[in-house]
């Protein structure tokens, strides 16, 4: 069995040493895939391996996320989602990714189809996803909520 | 003797790795009971700790556990799994100088990175980051109240106002009391001693370690674990960084027992709520 800590070592291959740069090298990558999601996708600088926690006020748990489904007649209604559904809205809202704002949007879909016995005064016709962002003032520290990303999503047909 | 003592730090680290792993559990239940009976064997099966496929393991599920919980997985998550990637790298390699310079070099850069993260972000340097924090994050709520005489009301009234809905725009009316001069204190001192001990740390990890600064590394790690983790409640943080730092520390007699007083440390401010403590025996509630 190969061992740890074992001082009469092998003559050492040049793949091993190349290997033994793998973990900084999975470091340093971590942390440009962090820096590539924060530019592109919004990602929350505490998140994805870029040693940002503690650094910012924009922790993902800061981040305020409204679900409204749209009417036909022009009215709107917010949805509150279950339990069940919390993890994928908790994984959207750190990264406003396309990709998790349309599992964000199927998790809501799944939802309605899942709760017949809501009354609509109209036909729901879109799900509007807003993520807003708080932020600071320094000294007085009075809040002010910027919208990080909104997307509108038509409803299935068969949720209607 | 000499090669006792270097073995013995490689030992010493590899084991605390896996008493990290137990003291804080990782991933979901289809993960965590094999890294649990993974952990438990590294530290009850003689030799086991410097098996490879042990090593190889805990890197393929630690990677995987925070693979699986992106984004939402903690910083520490994907230190874990470069930790033990690094660990079943020397295992298979037998090369432990590889493994002291990984964990240097893991360590260095974890907090440069940390330290840049704060220096360029728009609300750390103007404490309004550990402002907001300390009045938001209800893990501070004991260490607040002991410190700078603002009451848990005081607190639950300041997280309505900072998270209320602001959509609209609407002007809000101020914070519902006067933010106190030891609250401010608190949060000036907070934001330099991290930027500034992040920053030495950073340094004395990625310099020559037989230069100056180099040499004073084990020293800073373990200060900054022995302060910062008695108020940020992150304790298997604190945990994996003294199982690295223990592996490529300097071989000066008993700096490896400051890193196992820290380790132990540790344990005490993860189980104790030392703050409500004294919060409870000065009537401060």
């Amino acid at each position: 069995m190969l061992r740890l800590g074992v001082t009469d070592y092998p003559p050492y291959a040049r793949w091993q040493k190349a290997l033994s740069w793998l973990p900084v090298a999975l470091l340093l990558a971590g942390v440009t895939n962090h820096l590539w999601q924060v530019h592109k996708h919004q990602l929350s600088p505490w998140l994805g391996a870029g040693f940002g926690m503690f650094a910012t006020t924009d922790v993902d748990s800061a981040r305020q996320v409204y679900l409204t489904v749209l009417l036909a007649d022009g009215k709107e209604r917010e949805l509150a989602l279950a339990e069940e559904y919390r993890d994928t809205l908790k994984r959207a809202r750190a990264l406003p990714s396309d990709a998790w704002l349309q599992r964000l949007a199927a998790a809501a879909f799944e939802a309605l189809e899942a709760s017949p016995e809501i009354a609509w005064p109209a036909l729901p016709v879109a799900l509007r996803i807003d993520i807003w962002r708080l932020s600071y003032q320094a000294e007085t520290l009075e809040p002010n909520a910027g919208l990080l990303v909104s997307r509108t999503y038509p409803l299935p047909a068969d949720d209607r | 003797m000499a090669h006792l003592e270097i073995t013995d730090r490689v030992a010493l680290g590899a084991r605390l790795t896996c008493l990290t792993l137990l003291f804080a559990p990782i991933g979901d239940w289809y993960l965590q009971p094999f890294v649990l009976v993974l952990s438990a064997a590294g530290l009850l099966f003689g030799d086991l700790w410097r098996s490879r496929w042990l090593w190889l393991a805990l890197a393929l599920l630690t990677g995987l556990r925070a693979a699986l919980d992106w984004p939402l997985a903690d910083n520490h998550a994907y230190l874990l799994a470069y930790w033990c990637t690094a660990l079943a790298v020397a295992a298979w390699s037998e090369n432990k100088a590889d493994l002291a310079r990984n964990a240097r070099l893991l360590i260095g850069l974890t907090f440069a990175f940390a330290a840049w993260q704060k220096w360029s972000s728009p609300n750390y340097l103007n404490d309004v980051f550990f402002l907001t924090t300390f009045l938001l994050d209800d893990r501070f709520e004991d260490f607040v109240v002991l410190l700078t005489g603002t009451s848990y009301e005081q607190i639950d009234a300041a997280r309505d106002y900072l998270e209320a809905d602001y959509r609209s725009g609407a002007s809000p009316v101020g914070l519902p009391f006067e933010t106190s001069w030891s609250l401010l204190l608190l949060a000036r001192a907070s934001t330099l001693w991290n930027l500034l001990d992040q920053v030495l740390v950073a340094a004395a990890f990625l310099v020559p370690p037989a230069s100056r600064l180099g040499r004073m590394r084990d020293a800073l790690l373990v200060l900054f674990c022995f302060i910062t983790y008695a108020v940020a409640p992150v304790a298997s943080f604190g945990w994996l960084l003294l199982s690295m730092g223990v592996v490529q520390s300097e071989r000066a007699n008993g700096v490896h027992l400051w890193y196992l007083a820290a380790f132990a440390a540790l344990v005490f401010y993860d189980q104790v709520s030392w703050a409500w403590l004294l919060v409870e025996a000065f009537g401060l509630e």
